[in-house]
């Protein structure tokens, strides 16, 4: 592929040359942005190979419990510490007295990603200090 | 508004080089913002496939360089001035992801560096061609002075490409392409390519305005259809399979579905391709 002045001859005024060359800022910009992608590259090829297969593992905490006017709400965090994205995550809380549920409650996260950290919230009517909290993960879907 | 200085030379920011990458930058967001807002793409980010979006990245730099040579931000003398200026509109239109994303609070404490290196890679990706084509959108000089040789047959084939990536990545993503997949009928998607080849073949050769290539009278019409219609659009296809299937829109679908997903997208990647010439 030939490049021909095209331009610089007639038209082009001298102070205003139609080929420019490369300043060194722009090669240090250049060379930054260079890094840049070969290192987004080299990352997500690292991932792949290291974490491929890996499914979710989910853990989840509680953080708070705060009254609110709709009711007891359990704030909770969830963790992936697997290596692939979770969606649809179902995650369900309960609340036992002695060994019979007396209260339960659901709520599903849209998306937890690998190595990522989501937060929500269950509500319920009774107290849980009183009560035996447990939170569990019923499911999820692949995205 | 004085002409700068040719004769500058060091590390001392050049009045010209700066101006280009604020308009880097406005071309950036400008062509990444429809993205940026789309719930879709941060998904993406974190759920694809980490060797697709590493081989869209990787694929992104030799496109970006053969539109330099086509556009770009300026006029440029050599392949490693086109090198150059790819690997300066990465950096700009990863610098506009981030800042934005940032803001939107897409980007957040408790997340893992491979969500967030995901999301900020695949913005930058249609950040980079918006930036890449600022100059030719925005303004740079005036048009006479900074027009270049007439594309070559394989040149005019990759500005097609390229258009029809320009259009179709906004789509891509969406869950629509599939939808409207599934709810076309076998003679819908049929006719559907159909109207995007035939829109394809109007929009530039037939119509014949600014920027569209002037049929010359002695090539019979048949002979620039086969050529440049119809290779034209069997680009578009590939490129829209391209791209659904690095989002991993394919994935599990039957063939069929694959097909009309394919001529879905690549209804607006015709229009692209079509106006490529005018667009880019």
């Amino acid at each position: 592929m030939s490049r021909s002045d095209a331009g610089a001859s007639e038209g082009a005024t001298p102070s205003q040359p139609a080929l420019e060359s490369t300043s060194p800022l722009e090669w240090v910009i250049a060379a930054i942005g260079g890094l840049l992608v070969v290192g987004a590259i080299a990352y997500m090829v690292v991932f792949a190979v290291a974490e491929l297969e890996r499914p979710p593992a989910v853990t989840l905490s509680v953080t708070s419990v705060t009254t609110t006017p709709g009711g007891y709400m359990v704030s909770f965090r969830a963790a992936n510490a697997g290596g692939a994205t979770a969606a649809a995550l179902q995650v369900s809380g309960e609340l036992r007295k002695g060994g019979a549920v007396v209260e339960t409650s659901a709520v599903t996260i849209d998306y937890l990603p690998q190595q990522s950290e989501r937060e929500g919230g269950l509500v319920f009517t009774r107290d849980p200090e009183d009560l035996t909290l447990s939170l569990r993960v019923e499911g999820y879907s692949e995205p | 508004m004085s002409p700068q200085s040719a004769s500058e030379v060091g590390l001392r920011p050049d009045p010209a080089f700066l101006r280009g990458l604020g308009r880097a930058f406005a071309g950036a967001l400008i062509f990444a913002l429809p993205m940026l807002m789309t719930m879709e793409m941060w998904q993406l980010g974190f759920y694809m496939d980490p060797l697709r979006l590493a081989l869209l990245l990787a694929l992104t730099v030799p496109t970006l360089v053969g539109l330099s040579r086509f556009g770009g931000l300026r006029p440029t003398a050599r392949l490693r001035d086109d090198v150059a200026d790819a690997l300066v509109v990465l950096l700009v239109a990863a610098l506009a992801a981030t800042v934005t994303l940032y803001i939107f609070g897409i980007l957040a404490p408790g997340m893992s560096a491979r969500e967030i290196i995901g999301k900020i890679v695949l913005q930058t990706v249609p950040g980079s061609f918006g930036a890449m084509l600022a100059r030719s959108q925005l303004g740079g000089e005036p048009e006479g002075e900074r027009e270049k040789d007439p594309p070559t047959y394989w040149g005019e084939l990759f500005l097609m490409g390229a258009g029809a990536l320009f259009l179709s990545f906004n789509m891509a993503p969406t869950e629509e392409m599939v939808l409207i997949a599934y709810k076309m009928s076998a003679w819908q998607s049929v006719s559907l390519a159909l109207v995007s080849l035939g829109l394809m073949h109007a929009f530039v050769y037939a119509l014949n305005f600014k920027g569209g290539s002037a049929r010359p009278d002695h090539i019979p019409a048949w002979s620039l259809f086969a050529r440049f219609s119809l290779v034209g659009y069997a680009i578009v296809l590939g490129v829209s399979l391209f791209s659904l299937w690095v989002f991993g829109r394919t994935d599990g679908d039957s063939l069929k579905e694959i097909i009309s997903a394919s001529i879905v997208l690549g209804f607006p990647g015709a229009i692209g391709a079509a106006s490529a010439r005018l667009l880019l």
